[in-house]
């Protein structure tokens, strides 16, 4: 768990717009970029044949409120919101948590994402259909190397119904430039999310 | 580094160009104007490949190269690349995932340009490019390369254009032996035999060539070029029994094998493999000609060539067969051509023939021939108005068995406001089939994690897979098979030539190509365990346009100077539609922020160079005993393939770093760079020539992008000739 850095880079009191203060009053939002996130991650590679080596099979489950990762012994409770083991991610609800989160994947840049879209329907997990699914991600299958989708954003509904977006930026550890499968670890997410701690859909 | 390099060359270069132009201006009032350009051109000469009839070069309505013997002497390579590097407007693509070095012309892959020997194709575009380096250069005369499209004449293939080698024809008794050395070892050995009696003349050529192949990576097990050796037999046998008829064969038989033996890169390990590869072919044309009261000519021919290659690994620990994969191709082709002046300055050209082709491999299922057929018609019209106006006009019919039918037309001018200038323009279009691979595949990998179907089997595949429930999601329907069509490019040539008394000739050409309906991949289905099928079809949209523009000359005594230029944009019109509709996002890597692509992001389709050229420097000795060239090619930074790709378990990246599947400024470009080559040749007497030279000069590498390119190669080679000069 020392891989995981947090960079707070605001915890910020915004308006969230000056042209709708009227209706919406001051809304408190939280921005985190995650560096290095474990998601089952290899420890070495095989010396001998290069294969990476010491995966556990495990999930690593993150709270977005507080960005924090919740222990194992808590995934059967509403107490996490989002899960990564390699590729896959969970969010908390169906198949996967007791909790009621939903998410989907929207086309668009980060930044200019200032809302959840009215006209959203969030999906929940159902294994082995889950509600993030494969759409975030590009394999190479001759470099052997996953890249996230640029201009997808994961829009979140949390266990506790506020609303995130969150990308994905990198998918290999210290976010290489042209990731290597041979020297580069994977399994290391770095992302980025603004979560509404009001409740509202406004980001 | 390879930047600051590529800098102080640029730098180099501008000098070089600065202080000729500048020398040539002091030196040129001294010399006589009307005796400069003479052997620039010669203007007798003639171009067999536009029109399939003998052209004048001052008569041609389209832009086209001619590479004469003393050019290709000059260049001192062995194979076919050696001499198409060096051409303007072509750029040879650099081998990658065992698709060899393809051609490139007006921005249009090597899938879409032909090429011939003597007028008739090459066959053995295993993975859809043929592999130059087969082609020794032996007793080769000239080659011509015409641009633009030519389907008018050739039919399928001839999109971009036709690449035509020529061959000698023996005139009189004699003997030539030569043999080449180079540093990274490659030896090249070639006999030429004319024999001339009676009626009766011959030709044999063979050629040997051995080649070390070269490493770049020594830590990766095995060689990025492994070695191989191969040898060139072709035989000639022309029969003239009267004047007007003229029978003829040739006979041409290529025989090679390569010790494969490098790494394979699998997802979990690397495996090391080796055994051998090889590819043989023979080729047998008849030709009966006949020409009638010197205003037509006609000819019957056949063309029946073969090809077969065959790939075995082995696994080197266990010596278990790892990869086996066969590919046999017959070609059958009859042909007749008839070509009439019964008007002045008219002439009709018309032809017709039957190509029969088979494939067998067992990439398209066990022990199946796929065959297909197709019969063609085309009629050609020259008409020369007056001195001042040549037009051309074509049109070809390709009637084929598998897919639809073709109509090619093609409309060419050529004005001459005086004798100094040329205009050209031409419009046509040309089609490329769909290949034997994009029909017929049947491409299981599980290990891969896919399977690959041709269009022509892919529904009864699905049917298979769908009756055995293994099947999640059909994207295509299952009822209505969809039938590949030929991919098809509308295309429009415009160009100006000036030949200056004094400062040489300028020629500038400008292109465009629409291509409509290439052939893509496409998902079909979806299994159960969450492996992918995939299918063919038409999906891509393209263009292609630029120009070429040319300034050689002689301006100093002795030395003769050209440089060339090309642009080019080459870009995918559904790619600029989604960018349009703002559906393209790209990433930045390093800062890792997204945004949305732009059209002036997009930088069009992989593997283009918008900049290239090349500047060539020949000297001559007064007496005619030596020369000597310099010759520089620039080839501009582009992008790699859009998936990573291997040579010999090299991994080359991909050059998209935000796996959005287009080119965009966030991308990483392969670096720009010069390829500088030099010789000298001396005639010792007129039976022994040394010549020596070096390629790649500076030493140029970019072992992460480019394996395969050549390391500085230094070479000589020994031509001893003897003929007898009593003909005539």
């Amino acid at each position: 768990m020392k891989n995981l850095i947090l960079v707070l880079f605001a915890i910020s009191l915004l308006t969230s717009c000056d042209d709708s203060s009227e209706s919406s009053p001051g809304s408190k939002s939280l921005s985190v970029t995650v560096q290095n996130l474990p998601a089952d991650p290899p420890t070495s590679f095989d010396p001998t044949t290069g294969q990476p080596i010491g995966e556990t099979g495990k999930f690593t489950f993150f709270r977005l409120s507080d960005s924090s990762i919740v222990a194992n012994s808590d995934s059967t409770t509403s107490k996490w919101d989002i899960a990564f083991r390699a590729n896959t991610i969970l969010i908390n609800s169906g198949s996967s948590g007791p909790g009621s989160a939903g998410a989907f994947l929207l086309d668009g840049v980060y930044q200019s994402i200032s809302e959840v879209p009215a006209d959203s329907s969030f999906h929940i997990d159902q294994a082995p259909v889950y509600a993030i699914g494969k759409n975030w991600y590009t394999y190479d299958q001759a470099a052997f190397v996953f890249y996230p989708k640029p201009g997808k954003v994961l829009i979140l509904r949390t266990s506790d119904q506020k609303y995130a977006k969150l990308e994905i930026l990198s998918y290999y550890k210290n976010a290489p430039t042209t990731p290597n499968y041979r020297t580069d670890l994977a399994r290391y997410y770095t992302f980025r999310y603004i979560i509404q701690q009001d409740g509202s859909k406004k980001f | 580094m390879q930047s600051d390099l590529c800098a102080l060359m640029k730098r180099i270069l501008l000098l070089v160009f600065i202080a000729l132009t500048v020398f040539g201006y002091g030196q040129v009032q001294s010399i006589d104007p009307t005796k400069i350009n003479q052997d620039t051109v010669d203007l007798k000469e003639v171009i067999i490949s536009a029109t399939r009839t003998e052209r004048k070069l001052t008569e041609i309505p389209m832009p086209f190269n001619l590479v004469t013997k003393k050019e290709i002497q000059a260049i001192g390579g062995s194979r076919l690349q050696d001499v198409l590097t060096e051409q303007k407007g072509l750029t040879i693509v650099p081998q990658i995932n065992g698709v060899g070095n393809g051609l490139q012309l007006q921005g249009l892959g090597a899938d879409y340009t032909m090429i011939m020997m003597d007028g008739e194709p090459l066959i053995g575009r295993y993975t859809g490019t043929l592999e130059l380096s087969r082609i020794a250069l032996g007793n080769i005369k000239k080659i011509e390369i015409v641009k633009g499209p030519s389907s008018s004449l050739y039919g399928s293939e001839a999109l971009g254009g036709v690449v035509n080698i020529i061959t000698s024809r023996p005139v009189t008794p004699r003997i030539l032996l030569s043999s080449r050395l180079s540093t990274m070892g490659d030896f090249d050995a070639n006999v030429e035999l004319d024999h001339v009696k009676y009626k009766l003349s011959n030709q044999l050529f063979f050629n040997f060539f051995n080649s070390k192949g070269f490493d770049v990576d020594p830590a990766n097990y095995g060689r990025t070029i492994s070695p191989y050796r191969n040898f060139s037999f072709r035989h000639k046998l022309i029969y003239q029994p009267i004047e007007a008829l003229e029978l003829s064969t040739a006979i041409r038989i290529f025989h090679e094998v390569q010790d494969n033996e490098y790494q394979v890169i699998v997802p979990s390990d690397s495996i090391k493999v080796n055994g051998p590869g090889k590819v043989s072919d023979l080729t047998f044309i008849p030709q009966i000609k006949y020409s009638w009261k010197n205003n037509t000519q006609f000819y019957i021919r056949a063309n029946y060539s073969r090809y077969y290659t065959e790939t075995k690994l082995n696994e080197l620990s266990s010596g278990n067969e790892y990869y086996f994969d066969q590919f046999r191709q017959e070609y059958f082709k009859p042909e007749v051509q008839s070509t009439c002046r019964y008007f002045k300055n008219q002439n009709w050209t018309a032809g017709a023939g039957i190509l029969y082709e088979s494939v067998n491999t067992n990439r398209y299922g066990e022990n199946v021939t796929r065959s297909q057929h197709t019969s063609y018609l085309f009629l050609q019209h020259e008409w020369k108005l007056n001195p001042k106006v040549d037009i051309i006009t074509g049109l070809r019919y390709d009637d084929n068995s598998v897919y639809h039918s073709q109509w090619s037309p093609k409309f060419s001018l050529l004005y001459k406001p005086t004798s100094r200038i040329q205009i050209k323009a031409s419009f046509g279009t040309g089609f490329k089939a769909p290949d034997f691979r994009q029909l017929y595949l049947n491409f299981k990998n599980s290990a891969a994690g896919y399977s690959v179907f041709g269009t022509e089997v892919v529904l009864d595949e699905l049917k298979k897979l769908q009756t055995q429930g293994l099947i999640e999601d059909i994207y295509i329907s299952l009822d209505q098979k969809s039938t590949l069509k030929p991919e098809k490019s509308i295309a429009l040539n415009f160009g100006m030539e000036y030949d200056h008394p004094r400062f040489g000739n300028f020629s500038i050409h400008f292109f465009r190509n629409d291509l409509k309906g290439l052939v893509e991949i496409q998902t079909v289905a979806l299994l159960k365990n969450r492996q992918f099928i995939y299918s063919y079809n038409n999906i891509q949209n393209a263009y292609t346009e630029g120009f070429e523009a040319e300034w050689r000359s002689k301006l100093i005594r002795n030395f003769q100077i050209s440089l060339s230029y090309n642009y080019l944009l080459a870009k995918d019109k559904d790619i600029l539609n989604q960018i349009k509709q703002k559906q393209i996002y790209g990433r930045n890597p390093e800062t890792l922020e997204s945004y949305l692509i732009t059209k002036k992001d997009y930088l069009g389709l992989y593997g283009r160079s918008p900049h290239s050229g090349i500047a060539k420097l020949r000297y001559q000795s007064k007496s005619g005993k030596w020369d000597a060239s310099l010759r520089c090619i620039y080839r501009g930074s582009y992008g790699s393939a859009a998936t990573a790709g291997s040579v010999s378990g090299t991994l080359i990246p991909s050059s998209d770093r935000n796996s959005n599947g287009i080119l965009d400024r966030y991308d990483h470009l392969v670096t720009d760079y010069f390829i500088l080559n030099a010789g000298y040749a001396y005639q010792i007497n007129s039976n022994w020539r040394i010549s020596t030279g070096v390629e790649n000069l500076a030493n140029y590498k970019d072992e992460l992008y480019i394996p395969t390119l050549k390391v500085r190669n230094f070479f000589i080679q020994i031509q001893f000739e003897f003929f007898k000069k009593n003909k005539s």
